[in-house]
């Protein structure tokens, strides 16, 4: 099939109100939880470095598709990065959280292939002490468990999100991407890509 | 219009006071978002105003009269109840009664304008002025009618229930204004017009709503006879009653519609009901469907009980069948889906059966066995359908009738049942029945496609039934049926399916090239451009991909708050309004049903007209099935 290589794709999973959208929010636009129209092509990109070229990151947010398995199938088959959320409030929203991963590694094919896949599982909202139902310690057991990559997040205080996608991009083997951009000054103006980068 | 005449008067009194008294006439206007700058008329005095006129509640000081832009009405726990435009006036209520403000009134645009009149100006005017009357509209009727009789120094007040209900006009005959009275009462019958023309048949659903129709029309009627101006308003009127009676006519034929969700996983179909079953018809929430309820042990009873019954209802009646002897606060209706997922149904949820997931089932459970629900051993394989062949059928004759059979679904869709669907119909104790089945649909033709591609054992007759479904997608979007086409290429995108390189090799490579074509309008990338691209571009009838409206609608409604500061977010009310307007386009033209082009009767379910075809359009669901290649 077909490959566009100059875009990005991180496909952000998780049940509803565990903060998938705050968390892109947060680290596309710096905000929380601000009001969003859902047709905004543009909303969810990001230019990052990638090869040495400029490259877009595109995050897919997966809000209200979870009823539709097929949307998320087509999702997960685009995809080339992949942040499930849970909330660190709730131990349903992480349980939820098991079909989807089934549903990855069903797609994504053999163990091999799936361990060179950035995959990254983030307890949101860890800054709610006090509702606090899952343990950092439970989240990191589950994720080894899995096989992918842990870390906990607040939106809303702004915690770890930076760090959560320069990780993710940071997993990526097949090409050398990161969010820094190696010469900013050249940036201005030359948005389009002169050069794809090579997939393997 | 009664705008014209009040704003020409508002003008004469402005010329009026300013060449008198300079001092009592002040300017408002608006400059930017959020500020409103005050203008004396006498001089250049700029002041800073909120964006809120005045607060519910407040001293009343001044009579408005709008000049340019729109303010909005909102009253405490009614949220806004009438805009008021050019020309209008607000705040004359708190003056004439020296009572608190009733309301609260906010600008809607940037640069609106007002005249303010202040209190004791006001009073004068109205010393002045004979035989003045206030009007308070809720949703385009009178509430509230305060008129000054002549030679009488009191008021009257006329109240009026904004439940809609005894709405009928205040008639003076001494009135000298009957123009006034004429455009007010043509305003009341268009605004009618156009609510029942936007809701459609819900509207009739509500008895109160009904009766206030039935008075209303037979009050036009009555009127039209004596004031010649009402004509065409009388005929509107009648309009909006032909429409109730149809819809009262076909409610009527179809009471006691018997639905039922199969046993073995296929499309809810109708049970028995009265009207010729080969037209499709939509699920009132008083229909009844029959369904199984299962409890750990794989034992089942089976139920007759309204759409709109709620889980704790069915689980209620489930346990006392299957004989579990626990009180309902302890038991917990659960859907198993065939992955072995358990979703567990609030007590006050309904729709139940039809909400199910493809090849999913009912369990009734106490709340600590939870973990022992299974899959029954049904949901594990396929479900056998009716026995044909695909090869027998054209591509274009499937596309053709499936087409017909999902637009009958698709019509029975009332938007609303995407905002209960979002928002959660046990907040709304509506149910999402018709939708439901569409969005089955979708799954059971998805399923379809991946399940009749990896039954196939032979490989050259893979190829073919492959290169079939592709065509399928093709004649799909020929007839705009998107929904469909989407079902189709998200089976043939399926990994099951995907992954047969022998059979994806051996196609040919026209076909492999109209698959191409065909899978990029699928790519969710920057948000299904590539689909909102290629929709955009259709005509009416369309069936639209209904999954990414849904998609569309809880991304809004998640990302949004309802109401901001006690007021409700209209900002919100506006984006959903967009995308059920999407949905209402795609249906501004009805597909008809060329006999000439067809070449099957129209089939009918279950029925013995055209067999085959009726298998073809009543698609099988089966499992998926892992195929070895």
């Amino acid at each position: 099939m077909p490959e566009q290589s100059n875009d990005y794709r991180v496909v952000v999973f998780g049940a509803g109100g565990v903060g998938k959208s705050s968390l892109v929010l947060r680290f596309v636009k710096g905000t929380f939880r601000e009001s969003y129209i859902p047709t905004i092509e543009d909303t969810y990109r990001q230019v990052i470095s990638c090869n040495k070229n400029i490259c877009t990151l595109q995050i897919t947010d997966t809000t209200g598709s979870h009823q539709f398995p097929a949307m998320q199938r087509l999702s997960i088959s685009k995809g080339h990065a992949f942040i499930l959320v849970y909330s660190c409030t709730s131990r349903q929203s992480l349980e939820e959280l098991r079909p989807i991963w089934e549903v990855i590694r069903e797609t994504k094919g053999g163990a091999n292939e799936l361990a060179s896949i950035p995959i990254m599982l983030v307890g949101n909202k860890c800054d709610e002490t006090e509702n606090r139902e899952v343990s950092a310690a439970e989240g990191e057991a589950e994720a080894k468990m899995w096989g992918c990559h842990f870390m906990e997040t607040s939106a809303k205080t702004n915690h770890n999100v930076k760090e959560l996608f320069a990780e993710l991009l940071n997993l990526e083997k097949n090409r050398n991407i990161s969010l820094q951009l190696e010469k900013k000054g050249q940036l201005k103006g030359t948005r389009k890509l002169k050069e794809k980068c090579s997939v393997m | 219009s009664p705008s014209v005449p009040m704003a020409r008067a508002g003008w004469v009194l402005r010329t009026l006071l300013l060449n008198d008294e300079s001092g009592t006439l002040r300017d408002r206007k608006t400059s930017g978002g959020r500020t409103i700058a005050r203008r004396c008329a006498s001089g250049s005095e700029l002041v800073d105003w909120l964006m809120t006129m005045f607060h519910q509640g407040d001293e009343g000081k001044s009579w408005y009269i709008i000049i340019q832009g729109s303010v909005d009405v909102v009253i405490y726990g009614k949220g806004c109840v009438t805009s008021l435009y050019a020309g209008e006036d607000f705040g004359k209520l708190a003056l004439v009664n020296n009572a608190p403000r009733a309301a609260t009134i906010v600008t809607r645009e940037d640069n609106c304008h007002f005249l303010r009149v202040d209190k004791d100006d006001f009073i004068r005017i109205m010393r002045d002025v004979e035989a003045n009357t206030v009007r308070l509209k809720e949703h385009g009727k009178d509430v509230l009618v305060l008129e000054r009789m002549v030679n009488c120094s009191s008021h009257q007040h006329f109240f009026q229930p904004s439940d809609s209900q005894n709405c009928t006009f205040h008639m003076d005959s001494s009135n000298h204004d009957k123009d006034f009275i004429l455009s007010c009462k043509r305003s009341v019958v268009q605004f009618v017009f156009r609510w029942v023309s936007v809701i459609r048949h819900v509207v009739f659903d509500d008895t109160g709503t009904m009766n206030f129709i039935q008075d209303l029309a037979s009050e036009v009627e009555s009127d039209s006879t004596m004031w010649s101006g009402l004509t065409e308003e009388a005929s509107l009127m009648h309009h909006v009653m032909t429409h109730m009676k149809r819809y009262q006519d076909e409610r009527a034929a179809s009471a006691g519609q018997k639905w039922k969700l199969p046993p073995s996983g296929q499309p809810i179909s109708l049970f028995s009901g009265p009207v010729d079953s080969r037209i499709r018809t939509m699920i009132r929430p008083s229909d009844d469907i029959i369904f199984r309820v299962y409890c750990a042990d794989h034992t089942f009873c089976t139920l007759r009980f309204p759409v709109n019954a709620t889980a704790e209802q069915i689980k209620t009646s489930a346990a006392e069948k299957l004989g579990l002897l626990v009180s309902p606060s302890d038991l917990l209706l659960v859907e198993v889906k065939s992955t072995g997922e358990r979703v567990v149904f609030r007590d006050n949820d309904l729709s139940i059966p039809t909400a199910l997931s493809l090849n999913g089932r009912i369990f009734v459970s106490p709340k600590d066995h939870l973990d022992a629900l299974t899959c029954i051993s049904e949901q594990e394989t396929y479900t056998e359908g009716m026995d044909f062949d695909l090869e027998t059928f054209s591509a274009k004759e499937l596309a053709f009738h499936m087409t017909l059979f999902d637009w009958d679904l698709f019509w029975s869709i009332h938007e609303y049942e995407l905002v209960y669907h979002t928002v959660g119909r046990h907040r709304f104790q509506q149910i999402t029945a018709n939708l439901d089945v569409f969005l089955r649909r979708f799954n059971e033709i998805q399923y379809w496609v991946i399940t009749e591609i990896l039954l196939v054992t032979s490989l050259n007759k893979r190829v073919q039934i492959l290169r079939k479904m592709i065509k399928l997608a093709a004649y799909c979007k020929e007839y705009r049926n998107i929904n469909a086409l989407f079902a189709v290429l998200m089976g043939l995108s399926n990994v099951a399916v995907s992954r047969l390189s022998l059979t994806w090799d051996k196609l040919p490579s026209k076909s492999k090239k109209t698959y191409t074509e065909l899978e990029a309008l699928i790519d969710p990338s920057k948000n299904h451009r590539a689909y909102r691209q290629a929709v955009s571009k259709l005509q009416s009838p369309v069936i639209p991909f209904m999954p990414l409206l849904l998609k569309d609608l809880a991304f809004t409604h998640d990302g949004n708050k309802t109401v901001v500061d006690g007021l409700v977010n209209f900002e919100k009310m506006h984006m959903f309004a967009q995308t059920l307007r999407t949905l209402r386009y795609c249906r501004t033209r009805h597909l008809g049903r060329p006999l000439a082009r067809q070449r099957f009767v129209v089939p009918q379910e279950g029925g013995t007209v055209g067999k085959k075809t009726c298998a073809v359009v009543n698609i099988d669901f089966r499992g998926c099935v892992k195929c070895p290649e």
